[in-house]
């Protein structure tokens, strides 16, 4: 305690206060103002405490931001600069016009093929996280064949809810939702009616997990009552015409009864991206009330999966232990049979892209595809970096006399790498903006090409424009940061007196990296040369059936289930002898699955109807004449005819495939086997039939049997002459109007329809095909670049090579070998690299194609001749100039 | 009349210069013109019309006159220029002149 006047000493303004004033302060008036805010301060804090005298300081020095108190500092004054830079940067791209060009074209098309491929992906990532309880919302699933871990089915037992929501303390709430088995309810109002695919039976508990919009109705109250439906926006649209549907009713066709449904609730559309879709909703149990009591009892029991489960998980539980407990419900409730069945859960957010079970609401993605477009966008991005790279600092020999001046008048080294950066930032920035172009106008047409959904809404406006700004900022970083190195290092001395070349030893560095990019081309050029392969072998294989003359009606039967009710036996068989009097009809048939898209497993004993031994094998519902429609080829044996008096229900066609599994050998005609849980269908194998691919070529030949059965079925096909094709199927439609007269014909043909399976990959070809052409573009853009950037670089050389007698060839072939070298390191690099990661998807294929020599040396010669077309225009030029012209320059 | 018009914070400012003679600077200045007219104002307007002023050339400044309330720092005094008096005096003659003139109040 000295005295008062020390204490008041110490006492200095507030650190923030004058840390602020310094940093904005001119150094004149600092001293002047520091001293009054102190004074003040001091006097302040005795009159009015220190907080308050803090808070006035702060207060004051915020107003003492005014023009003419605030320093002229550096940062400010360079904006005269960065004008200088905007302009010398208009001048380069306005002055180099076919280098601009390259630039900026390349740059904009990467970009433009970055955005698209971003916009697919971050669609396809989006998938279900709008529910609001993302991340506790659980599929049931199970797996029913331990020998195949990576199939199962994406429903499960009705009595599995009840067990959740009892025994497991975790599940906060269950819901069941089904569909009447393969059928489609035809839904009427007046005279306007449709086939909806998208009608299911649910539980109320539904809105509570999942989430839907209601527009009007209750949640609480919808899906409770009988014979009362919850329709979205575009239904009531189709069918009414207004949103004003609140009471009205739809009359709905199930399963040949209709039954009068009353709209109580009005849901928005369900956004495109979820893995459910629906259109109209009725309460779960009305679909008892649809079938007879004995299959109700079927459908109830643990033997059968038709409820697609979710549970919604309460906050505290854990997701791994609730799956590990699951197993209880299975030693207590599934029958002994059954026993090998495990259950597992899948999050809801995964199941668009990670989810490909048996009975999926829709065909998922796959987290693969996304992988792989998701690197080509990187890889085209890459090498629409690496152009620019490689043109700018190729360009720098023009550049370097103004780097020397700006040096000689005082250019630090940090300005011109700013300077530098921000033309880059400029060129990058009217790339996006010109890649924003592009995808605008060509992405319908990338709708279209490649079936692929672009919607940006999901995005919204801000987090794009914030994407686009940190891709403006990363493209200009990467593709700048190293011209600006390399330029601004140049010494001004040098590059004034024009000794700057030698100072350039970046020239190894700009063949490595056009040797990158060329591998970059490589990868993508064996890729789709190995898809297309791949894609062309699956089109042309052998399948060991007909498929070309085949019109399949789809009636909707059902396949597995008991329910009798469409196009019965009787109706197929005044159908089958009504359309075979059609002179171009060949033969009817009818079969449970299409053939070529797999078959169902089911139980098979082998060893007669004594034997208790069975197995689950593939099998397929058919009827007579299946053999002869699809032309299959007998080893053994006969079809199933109604020539034989002793062919009705329940005889047997098998495979060689089941024989050898089975060992049939010993006795394969005339084998008593049954089928069906409880040895319900005895019959016998009446013929072997050589392999064919009943499903699709993914999968090996498995052992099938082929049931003959009077059973309605899904598929009826026809094998007809396709010479008067339409006729034809008129008389058909004629027919079959006459038979079943409430459902439309629904046909379609067997080879289109077995395209259909193949469509991903061939959407994937396609896609691929695109970008992959860009991709070799933009390499072609940037080989271009280079060859005139060395075409520039050694006029002399090249005139005086020629002076000393070198003929045009010699010229252009010693240019040209350059590339060539180049190129062939790229594939050596490149080859294997790709060769590793096609093998990778080529054995997700049974029946697959190996990339051989043959294809190792097109990718090569391709590389190649793309190059020597790119470059040789800079190179004869380069040749065929006069000699006089470069030397006599000075 | 001076044909440099200035406002009347500026002549408030000229005149508490004159007032402070020896000891003006521009906290010193703010304190008085608060307590004169009860009114307050910010150190930054104070500083802002007195570099101003100097600009004009109706002030001019040297510094000194450390003191420990200030931490030692110097502050920047002021005193009239002759057209700053000038200014001044001009404002008072038209003033009083319309002030004479005023019958009643």
């Amino acid at each position: 305690m000295e005295s008062d006047e020390n204490v008041k000493e110490e006492a200095a303004i507030p650190k923030l206060a004058s840390a602020l004033l310094e940093w904005f302060c001119a150094p004149h008036w600092l001293t002047e103002i520091e001293g009054d805010l102190q004074e003040q301060y001091n006097e302040n804090i005795e009159e009015k405490g220190i907080l308050k005298a803090k808070i006035i300081c702060l207060w004051e020095v915020i107003r003492f931001l005014r023009p003419h108190i605030i320093k002229k500092n550096k940062r400010l004054k360079s904006t005269g600069m960065f004008k200088n830079y905007f302009r010398v940067t208009f001048n380069n791209i306005l002055n180099n016009k076919v280098n601009s060009t390259i630039n900026i074209l390349g740059l904009s098309i990467g970009i433009a093929l970055c955005m698209v491929i971003m916009l697919y992906v971050s669609n396809e990532l989006s998938y279900d996280q709008f529910h609001s309880n993302t991340g506790k919302i659980y599929r049931i699933a199970l797996q029913n064949d331990p020998g195949n871990p990576t199939k199962g089915l994406a429903r499960a037992s009705y009595g599995m809810s009840e067990v959740l929501k009892d025994e497991f303390p975790a599940v906060e709430t269950v819901a069941r939702m089904t569909k009447l088995f393969n059928q489609e309810a035809v839904v009427q109002n007046g005279d306007k009616h449709f086939k909806e695919e998208r009608l299911y039976f649910a539980e109320p508990s539904i809105f509570e997990v999942l989430d839907f919009t209601f527009i009007e109705g209750n949640p609480s109250t919808a899906l409770v009552d009988p014979n009362t439906i919850v329709i979205t926006e575009r239904s009531a649209l189709k069918y009414f015409g207004s949103l004003d549907v609140i009471g009205k009713t739809l009359n709905v066709n199930l399963n040949n009864m209709n039954v009068n449904y009353e709209v109580i609730g009005l849901l928005s559309d369900p956004p495109e991206n979820t893995h459910f879709k629906y259109d109209l909703l009725v309460p779960l149990d009305d679909i008892f009330a649809l079938i007879n009591p004995r299959v109700v009892r079927s459908i109830k029991s643990w033997y059968t999966y038709n409820f697609w489960t979710y549970v919604k998980l309460n906050e505290t539980s854990d997701a791994v232990q609730f799956e590990k407990d699951l197993t209880t419900i299975v030693d207590n409730y599934f029958p002994p049979t059954r026993k090998d069945i495990k259950i597992f859960i899948q999050p809801v957010e995964d199941i668009h892209l990670h989810s490909h079970l048996d009975r999926e609401f829709e065909a998922n993605n796959d987290i693969f595809y996304i992988r792989v477009l998701t690197s080509i966008a990187i890889l085209v991005l890459v090498i629409a970096c690496i152009n620019f790279m490689n043109l700018t600092t190729a360009r720098s020999i023009k550049r370097a006399k103004e780097v020397g001046i700006r040096k000689t008048l005082g250019a630090k080294r940090g300005q011109l790498i700013v300077q530098f950066l921000t033309e880059s930032f400029i060129v990058t920035f009217v790339s996006i903006l010109l890649a924003l172009l592009f995808v605008a106008a060509f992405v319908g047409t990338i709708d279209q090409l490649a079936f692929i959904n672009l919607e940006v809404s999901h995005l919204g406006i801000g987090s794009i424009i914030l994407g686009l700004l940190f891709l403006n900022f990363a493209i200009g970083l990467l593709a700048g940061l190293y011209p600006a190195f390399i330029l601004s290092a140049l010494q001004s001395v040098k590059t004034l007196k024009g000794s700057f070349s030698k100072s350039l030893g970046s020239k190894n560095l700009r063949s490595g990296l056009v040797m990158v990019q060329m591998s970059v081309t490589v990868i993508l050029l064996f890729g789709i040369l190995t898809i297309s392969n791949q894609l062309d072998f699956m089109r042309t294989k052998k399948l060991g059936f007909e498929k070309e003359q085949i019109v399949l009606l789809d009636v909707a039967g059902t396949s597995l289930s008991e329910i009798r009710q469409n196009f019965k036996e009787e109706q197929y068989q005044k159908f089958k002898s009504r359309v075979l009097q059609i002179p171009e009809v060949k033969n009817v048939t009818k079969q449970s699955r299409m053939v070529g898209a797999g078959a169902s497993l089911r139980s098979i004993f082998f060893n007669g109807i004594s034997d208790n031994e069975k197995e689950a094998v593939q099998f397929l519902y058919v009827g007579h004449d299946f053999a002869s429609t699809y032309d299959l080829t007998f080893v053994e044996g006969r079809d199933f005819s109604t020539e034989y008096s002793t062919d009705t229900v329940f005889m047997y066609i098998v495979n060689e495939a089941a024989v050898t599994a089975y060992e049939l050998e010993d006795q394969t005609i005339g084998r008593r086997i049954a089928s069906g849980d409880n040895v319900t269908f005895p019959g016998q194998i009446v013929g072997v039939v050589k392999d064919f691919h009943f499903a699709p070529l993914h999968e090996q030949i498995e052992p099938l049997v082929v049931g003959l059965s009077n059973f309605p079925m899904q598929f009826v096909s026809l094998k007809i002459d396709t010479e008067q094709l339409q006729e034809t199927l008129a008389q058909i439609n004629a027919i079959y109007k006459e038979i079943e007269p409430n459902r439309p014909m629904d046909y379609s043909f067997l080879d289109k329809r077995l395209d259909d399976i193949y469509q991903f990959e061939a959407t994937l070809e396609k896609v691929i095909v695109y970008f992959t052409g860009l991709a070799i573009f933009i390499s072609c853009l940037g080989l271009f670049g280079m060859a005139l950037y060395m075409a520039e670089q050694k006029t002399k050389e090249i005139a005086i090579r020629k002076v000393l007698g070198a003929s045009v060839n010699n010229v252009v072939v010693s240019f040209n070998v350059h590339f060539v070298k180049l190129v062939l390191i790229a594939n050596l690099i490149a080859l294997p690299i790709g060769y590793y990661l096609l093998n990778d998807w080529l054995n997700g294929f049974a029946y697959r194609t190996s990339p051989d020599i043959g294809m190792f040396a097109l990718v090569c010669l391709i590389t190649i001749i793309i190059t020597l077309f790119t470059v040789s225009y800079q190179s004869l030029r380069a040749g065929l100039s006069n000699p006089v012209d470069s030397l006599s320059c000075e | 009349m001076n044909n440099d018009p200035i406002g009347v914070l500026d002549e408030l400012v000229l005149l508490t210069v004159c007032v402070l003679d020896s000891d003006s600077y521009a906290y010193k200045i703010k304190k008085e013109i608060v307590q004169e007219t009860s009114r307050s104002f910010s150190l930054a307007s104070i500083h802002t019309i007195l570099y101003r002023l100097e600009n004009r050339g109706m002030l001019s400044s040297r510094m000194g006159g450390q003191t420990q309330q200030r931490g030692g720092r110097s502050k920047r005094l002021f005193s009239l220029t002759s057209k700053g008096i000038s200014t001044i005096k001009d404002i008072q003659l038209a003033r009083q002149a319309l002030w004479n003139r005023i019958q009643t109040i």
